[in-house]
């Protein structure tokens, strides 16, 4: 069988990867997804799309386990994303066994990001065409951790973050509106993230929420309902107080 | 001369195990865990050269955790069971490994069971299972003693009466033992037979 070493991603004249920049629009058209960082609480949430009438909606996880103490959501190919997914629970595994501790957060990131940037340099492949979001709590110092990778394999860490699509708007809201939270305040200030894009209400939007005791918790449609009238309560409450007190006559 | 045996009762599955750690005439410890809490219901039992030991049940409890996450569901113990045989059959003609398995396990839907594997990758779902020089007496002991659906009571009695005669009548026997039990409840030790403690060195 013949190797594939024609290159596919290749520099441009003036210095770009186009192929990696595509995949950057791939996950701009994907769902949104966001990721805050709280005290003792992450939360990861992403916009589910009008699910069809026949489909089974249990089949289709957006936020997934990669081992007891990580969680990762993402934006753009979810099939890429399949593929990823794997060799990174793989990889936690593989760390448990050679190393016998469970890894850190920021070290799943790096691999996760190391691989995309692997496919951004060898032949016969393109990038993987997702961003994703990665949370969890280091084991034994239980800091609390959210990181972001991309297709060209950069990776980061952040207080709040949004990815896919109105990503932007969603950032906006999170730089204005950030405070250090913990608890039920870091769910609501997620969903309050996510609703400024996304279609209220709990059958559009997926939260899952990380904490060192319980590991990852999938919030039912009942419960996200809640969260969101009491967002709107403090909404209209917010709105009736700026308006002032009525005039006396 | 490594003991492990196990049986199946009531509802639960029960693996006993010697806890000594030898090399030649070299005892370096007696309190050595072999039993393997493999996932929340199942017990991996292990006898035989102690650096197999030690990397094939590792590995094994590895797979079986990344099965559950990639599938969202545990393995059963019969496929548990069916991988680790699979896995010493593929190392058996290279690379083979010397560890003796004895798996117990709880599924939900068909109750307690316990697998027999030995090194060269026989595979046998048995009501009670020993290996080692031990097994010669706990064996016989569980053949006139044991019946199926026995209580927890019950089966630590006979346990008991497999520890006594191995450590009657074998001429090297380990002093202590662990036993450990899996039922609906999860997989957890119930107790050690201990008939040397370690001693620490004296101030």
């Amino acid at each position: 069988m013949a190797r594939y070493d024609r290159a596919i991603t290749v520099f441009s004249p003036d210095g770009h990867l186009f192929q990696v920049e595509y995949a950057l629009e791939a996950v701009r058209k994907g769902n949104a997804a966001v990721g805050v960082r709280g005290t003792d609480t992450i939360v990861l949430g992403v916009e589910k799309k009008s699910t069809a009438k026949l489909q089974d909606t249990r089949s289709v996880r957006k936020i997934v386990n990669l081992d007891d103490h990580i969680a990762l959501a993402c934006a753009g190919l979810k099939a890429d994303a399949r593929v990823l997914i794997n060799r990174a629970r793989i990889e936690c595994q593989s760390h448990r066994l050679t190393v016998e501790d469970p890894v850190t957060v920021e070290y799943i990131t790096r691999y996760i990001a190391g691989l995309q940037q692997k496919y951004t340099q060898s032949g016969g492949v393109r990038p993987f065409g997702l961003s994703t979001l990665i949370v969890g709590f280091d084991p034994y110092t239980a800091v609390p951790s959210l990181y972001q990778t991309d297709p060209s394999g950069t990776f980061s860490a952040w207080k709040a973050n949004a990815t896919g699509r109105n990503s932007n708007s969603m950032r906006e809201f999170l730089e204005k509106n950030y405070k250090e939270t913990s608890g039920q305040e870091t769910i609501k200030l997620a969903i309050r993230a996510l609703l400024e894009v996304v279609e209220s209400g709990g059958k559009n939007i997926e939260i899952a929420v990380m904490t060192k005791e319980h590991g990852l918790r999938q919030l039912d449609e009942a419960e996200i309902d809640a969260i969101v009238a009491e967002i709107e309560a403090e909404k209209a409450a917010a709105e009736a107080a700026k308006k002032g007190p009525p005039k006396e006559t | 001369m490594e003991c492990v045996f196990g049986l199946v009762g009531d509802g639960f599955a029960l693996v006993v195990a010697d806890t000594s750690a030898v090399h030649s005439i070299l005892v370096h410890k007696s309190n050595e865990d072999k039993i393997m809490v493999l996932d929340s219901h199942k017990l991996l039992g292990a006898s035989g050269e102690s650096g197999d030991r030690a990397q094939f049940t590792e590995y094994v409890q590895k797979n079986v955790a990344l099965y559950q996450f990639r599938n969202g569901i545990p393995l059963t113990t019969a496929a548990a069971a069916n991988f680790t045989r699979g896995e010493l059959a593929t190392a058996l003609r290279k690379n083979p490994y010397s560890v003796n398995i004895l798996l117990a396990g709880y599924d939900k839907e068909t109750g307690p069971s316990l697998y027999y594997i030995d090194y060269i990758a026989s595979l046998h779902k048995v009501e009670k299972g020993a290996f080692g020089y031990g097994s010669y007496f706990s064996l016989s002991m569980m053949d006139r003693h044991y019946h199926s659906g026995m209580t927890v009571e019950e089966a630590i009695d006979l346990v008991d009466k497999c520890i006594m005669e191995i450590r009657l009548r074998l001429v090297v026997a380990p002093p202590n033992f662990v036993i450990k039990i899996v039922d609906k409840d999860g997989a957890r030790e119930y107790a050690w037979r201990e008939s040397v403690k370690d001693t620490s060195a004296p101030a």
